[in-house]
């Protein structure tokens, strides 16, 4: 049977051999120096890859990730450019026009209802300015309207 | 806060909670750093293409699929922003003089050992690794670096890669092949 064992390597380097395997691999590469060595150069790399010394972000990395994200300072009302947004903006305009539209339409409400007022109130200044000079014409001061309705009935 | 999965922050994130969103990019944002480092070697330039990570997580929240996990997911993103760069930078290198052969900088180290990568110490062997890793084509580079870097599972890896278990591990295994042969030729050119 033809084996290639460089194909075994990564899995026995990893543990990843059956135990027959193992041991068919073992025994080549204890009779082969060449293939032993390149066996441990190559776990030797993997060791050094993983021991590798690590680089991190800046430590603000977060801070300016977040200046960047288009509506993430909207979640944040106490953050100055939530105010000029657009969201805000829109939200803004919207309550602003809903406000002004119930203003202006209890206002003409309130206008209706003083100028029917103002018409009982002239209609009322009217017929007793009828029955005062009608009250003066009979020059009854006892009883002007009786005087009155019944002069006007004549 | 450690015990909730990724899965469960991605979802609370996708329903409007920011804290999750911030609790995933703590958790990622080194492991991606380095990630991204491995493709680039340029710091700012690996913080940039992290923070372009995290804001395609922002606003590409929905796109993630409870079917795999969350770290495939975002080393994906990761992982094609960084060879997008890559592929960039190659085709600016292309025009530039200093890739011509010509660069006063490089040197040529003469190898007498009979196991150089044993003999050699940590720092130089780190150097001819990153140097050999670098002259890996984009698809063993990119397995070495999710395996051996980045210490991934062969299972993640082969979701991220998008091949086969079996072709993932005879690719890593071939990857290591190719690495030692670089590192144990007779001269090796160092920047």
């Amino acid at each position: 049977m033809n084996i290639n064992f460089d194909d075994m390597i990564s899995a026995y380097v990893e543990g990843g051999l059956k135990n027959k395997e193992k041991e068919t691999f073992e025994n080549y590469m204890n009779n082969n120096p060449n293939f032993k060595s390149k066996v441990d150069s190559i776990r030797h790399n993997i060791l050094n890859f993983k021991n590798k010394d690590k680089v991190s972000p800046s430590d603000n990395f977060i801070e300016k990730l977040h200046t960047k994200i288009p509506d993430y300072q909207d979640n944040n009302i106490f953050n100055q450019s939530f105010w000029f947004s657009i969201n805000f903006k829109s939200t803004f305009i919207f309550s602003m026009s809903i406000i002004l539209m119930s203003f202006f339409f209890i206002n003409r409400l309130k206008i209706q209802d003083s100028n029917s007022n103002l018409t009982k109130i002239k209609n009322k200044e009217i017929n007793d300015n009828i029955f005062v000079n009608d009250s003066l014409k009979t020059n009854d001061t006892k009883f002007p309207i009786l005087q009155v309705k019944g002069s006007s009935d004549k | 806060m450690n015990d909730i999965t990724d899965e469960f922050l991605i979802k609370d994130f996708q329903n409007g909670n920011i804290k999750s969103y911030n609790q995933l990019v703590y958790r990622y944002k080194d492991r991606l750093y380095n990630y991204i480092y491995q493709f680039v070697r340029d710091r700012d330039l690996s913080e940039d293409l992290l923070q372009d990570t995290f804001l395609k997580l922002y606003t590409h929240k929905n796109s993630y699929r409870e079917v795999a996990k969350f770290s495939t997911w975002i080393y994906t993103i990761a992982g094609n922003f960084a060879k997008t760069e890559l592929r960039k930078n190659k085709r600016r290198k292309t025009y530039s003089n200093s890739d011509l052969g010509f660069d006063n900088n490089e040197f040529i180290i003469q190898d007498d050992s009979a196991n150089p990568s044993q003999d050699l110490d940590k720092r130089e062997l780190t150097k001819k690794l990153n140097k050999c890793l670098d002259n890996l084509s984009m698809d063993f580079k990119t397995i070495i670096i999710l395996r051996d870097i980045q210490e991934l599972s062969y299972d993640e890896i082969s979701t991220i890669v998008d091949l086969p278990l079996g072709t993932v591990k005879s690719r890593i295994n071939r990857a290591r092949l190719k690495l030692y042969e670089c590192i144990n030729e007779d001269k090796v050119i160092l920047k």
